[in-house]
Formats: structure tokens, sequence, C-alpha cells
């Protein structure tokens, strides 16, 4: 149970049984008459109203079935506690016969909260009926009944302080029958996620298949390279003869560099694998000379003024 | 079963297939993507490497190489895919450019001796490709 805290500016209505078609409003705040509801009043040393809640159908037992869906409201008046339970499903037919939704009930109100209000009057209903206080309880009755009272026609200023968020039936079904909105938000939440994933797995197939296409064209383009076996014979092919001729070539490019005007090459000679070439090294270059063959991992053997360098092709 | 419950269970049933498919379409990519890769480079390194090695107009680039050679000092004998190749009185610098330009060239040195004779050298060489 919400009370509201905001005055409503809605139209109120009193709904009972015989009641004529209300003016149209988008919203009616609606006054039940005890057509729609129960209410039991009783002495009870509990303080708070959840507590008094949780007693609310050990003591409307007598008077409701509640195997039947309804809604209970607890109200408190000194030390007396009201019990107060309705069927949203009896309020939503008789508003369908106006061609009002459950969704156009804005609060509700019990007309037993008028009962200061209205004090020794009756409420004019229809041609015979009227509701009166009989004991404290609001009472529909007929208005042969109540010669001596005085009746009033029900109107907006009879709007008790109090009111009461309605509850529809969808909303008491929803705990099994009905699929409520925020298992919707959910489910549809957990679903775009789930998309999210569906999504981005059927991206990686469609780059994959980009990337196939440009294999094939790559190998369209290279005719022969088609298989694994006939690529590996290809680069064992080649690979074999990077090896040796590079090296040959890092060589002649190392012993290019150890020749100077002090160190002159005399001989030079590739063999299956090394290199050997002997310099004439000036005896004032020869420290210098012996240094930078050993920078460049050459081994040198020294014979007077000749140097011997070798190096290695494997 | 509530229709909440429902509606949860069956929204939560299709993430965790659209996970499973994720995973294996992740899986798959990234196997896939490897492969492809490997293929595409290993033909990148072929190509590279025939280019590096290619032997088309061989003969004319040798020649070429020892342009800077006058003719009496060089005797070059070009037959099939070998070559021997013989310099002689040659000075420092001509034995430089011309070692160093038939080192550029993609022919594999079977033989190679170079020897000084008083102040000129003399290269002999052979080669096939």
């Amino acid at each position: 149970m919400v009370l509201s805290l905001l005055s409503s500016k809605n139209e109120l209505i009193l709904l009972h049984k015989t009641m004529e078609k209300p003016k149209k409003a988008k919203i009616y705040d609606i006054m039940l008459s005890p057509q729609f509801y129960v209410i039991k009043k009783e002495k009870l040393p509990v303080k708070y109203a959840y507590q008094a809640k949780k007693l609310a159908p050990s003591i409307l037992d007598d008077l409701i079935d509640f195997a039947g869906r309804h809604e209970t409201i607890v109200l408190k008046n000194g030390d007396t506690w009201s019990f107060i339970a309705y069927s949203p499903i009896e309020i939503e037919k008789q508003l369908f016969k106006f061609k009002i939704n459950a969704n156009q009930i804005g609060n509700i109100y019990f007309i037993d909260q008028i009962a200061r209000e209205v004090k020794g009057s009756a409420i004019n209903l229809d041609d015979y009926n009227a509701i009166t206080f009989v004991d404290g309880y609001a009472t529909v009755v007929p208005k042969s009944m109540l010669k001596s009272k005085h009746l009033i026609r029900f109107k907006s200023n009879l709007r008790p302080k109090k009111s009461f968020s309605y509850k529809s039936s969808k909303v008491l079904r929803s705990g099994n029958s009905t699929i409520s909105t925020s298992a919707i938000v959910a489910s549809i939440l957990i679903a775009m996620l789930g998309g999210a994933f569906v999504f981005e797995g059927y991206d990686y197939k469609k780059d994959i298949a980009k990337k196939e296409d440009k294999l094939t064209a790559i190998l369209d383009n290279s005719a022969g390279m088609g298989s694994k076996l006939t690529r590996d014979s290809i680069k064992q092919k080649y690979e074999s003869k990077e090896k040796e001729q590079r090296a040959i070539r890092e060589l002649l490019s190392t012993l290019s560099g150890l020749s100077s005007k002090r160190s002159i090459l005399q001989s030079l000679k590739v063999d299956d694998d090394k290199l050997s070439a002997v310099f004439s090294v000036d005896s004032k270059e020869i420290k210098h000379f012996k240094a930078l063959a050993s920078t460049k991992n050459l081994t040198y053997k020294q014979s007077g003024d000749k140097i011997r360098v070798e190096g290695s092709l494997k | 079963m509530s229709k909440n419950i429902l509606a949860i269970a069956i929204a939560t049933l299709f993430l965790i297939g659209s996970i499973a498919y994720n995973y294996s379409a992740r899986k798959s990519y990234e196997d896939n993507l490897n492969r492809i890769n490997a293929q595409i480079d290993d033909i990148k390194y072929i190509k590279n490497l025939k280019r590096v090695w290619s032997v088309r107009g061989i003969k004319k680039k040798i020649n070429k190489a020892l342009s800077g050679v006058p003719a009496k000092s060089k005797k070059v004998l070009i037959k099939r895919r070998k070559a021997t190749i013989s310099l002689k009185s040659l000075n420092e610098r001509t034995l430089n450019t011309a070692l160093s330009k038939l080192a550029s060239l993609p022919i594999n040195f079977r033989e190679l001796k170079v020897d000084k004779s008083g102040n000129s050298y003399e290269l002999e060489c052979k080669c096939d490709w």
C-alpha cells in the first residue's frame, strides 16, 4: 500500500453497481462504495502496519475467500485497526462497462474514510438506495429505511486526504500468469546482450571469409604455391642457396673493410666451407688489423708481415 | 513455472547459446587467421626469395658487371647455366668493382680465387645459377 503524497486532480467517481456512465476523463480516482470492499475494525496490540497486514487474512477470513484475488489495506485510527479488502477484478469489471480500463485508475478511496464528513447524512446512490453509516460502517440501504436522514449527493469535495494507489488485477496476476514489465525489460536486456555476442560471432565469420578471399586471390596469382609441400620444397631449395651465398657476400664485404693502403690483399680463396684471404700488413697496422679481424669474427694467423684471415661459410 | 521466469530463462538460454557461438566463432577465426596469415607470409617470403635469386637475363648482367674490365684482360665463358670467368692485370680498384658487381648478381660462387702478382691482381671464378 502506498499513500499518495500529492493531491490528485483526477476525476473522482463513486463506484457502485447502479452508477451511471461517468464524465469522460483520462484518469479516474475511484471512491469505492461498500459493494466493492469489505471492512472490519479490530482493536489489536500491534504497532506497525506491516504487522497488521500480516494478520489481515485471518481477520477477514470469515468475510472473503482469499482464494479469490483480493488486495488488503490496513488503516490505523487510535487503537483500532481497519482491515479492508477489495477485489480489483470486480472493480475492473464494473468500470469496463463504461469502457474504462485498469490503467485509467489513479488513486482509490473507501467511503468509510468519509464517515465524519458525512455525519448523520446519507449519500444518494440511485432511486432506491443510499449509503449510510451503521455502527461506524458504511452500508448500502434502501432509501425507504432513511426517512429521517438527510440525503446528499456525492461530490469531489468529499475526497479524503489519504489516498491509496490502485493495484490492478493484472499486477496481482503477474506472479503466475502475466509477464511483468521488469521481467520483459530484463529478458530484452539479456537477449540484447546475447544478440551482441551473435553479431560479434557473425562478424568474425564475415571477416575470415574476406581473408579467405584475399588468400585465394594471392594463390591465383602464385601458380604452383597452393600446396604446402610445394612451398616447402621451393623454400628449401632457395634457403640453402641463400644461406651459403649470402655468407660469401658478407665475408667479401668484411674483407673489403679490412683492406687499406697499409693492409693489402695478397690472395683470396673460397673453399667449400670457408673463405680465406692473405693480407700484407704494415708493421704499425698489425695490432689494429688483428683487432678489427676479431670484431668481424674472423680467425687470423700471422706469419711475418703476412696475416691469413679465415671466415666460416656455415 | 511463471511466465516471468520462463521469459528470463529463455533469454538466458539464448545468451548462453550466443556466448558459445561467439566463443566457437572466435576460436575458429583465430585458427583460420593464423593459418591464412602463415600461408600469405610463406608465399610472400618465397616470392621475395624468387625475386632476389631471379636468373632472368643473367648472361647480360654478368657481361655488364665486367664491362669496366678491358677486353684483353678478361675471358668469360658462359655455357648453359655455368660461367667461368678469368680476369688478369687488374688494379685494386678494378678488382674491387668487378668483385662487388659479381657479388650483387644472383649467382652461386662455386670457386673464387684472387691472387696478387706484382702490382696487379688475377681473378678466377666459376659460378652457376
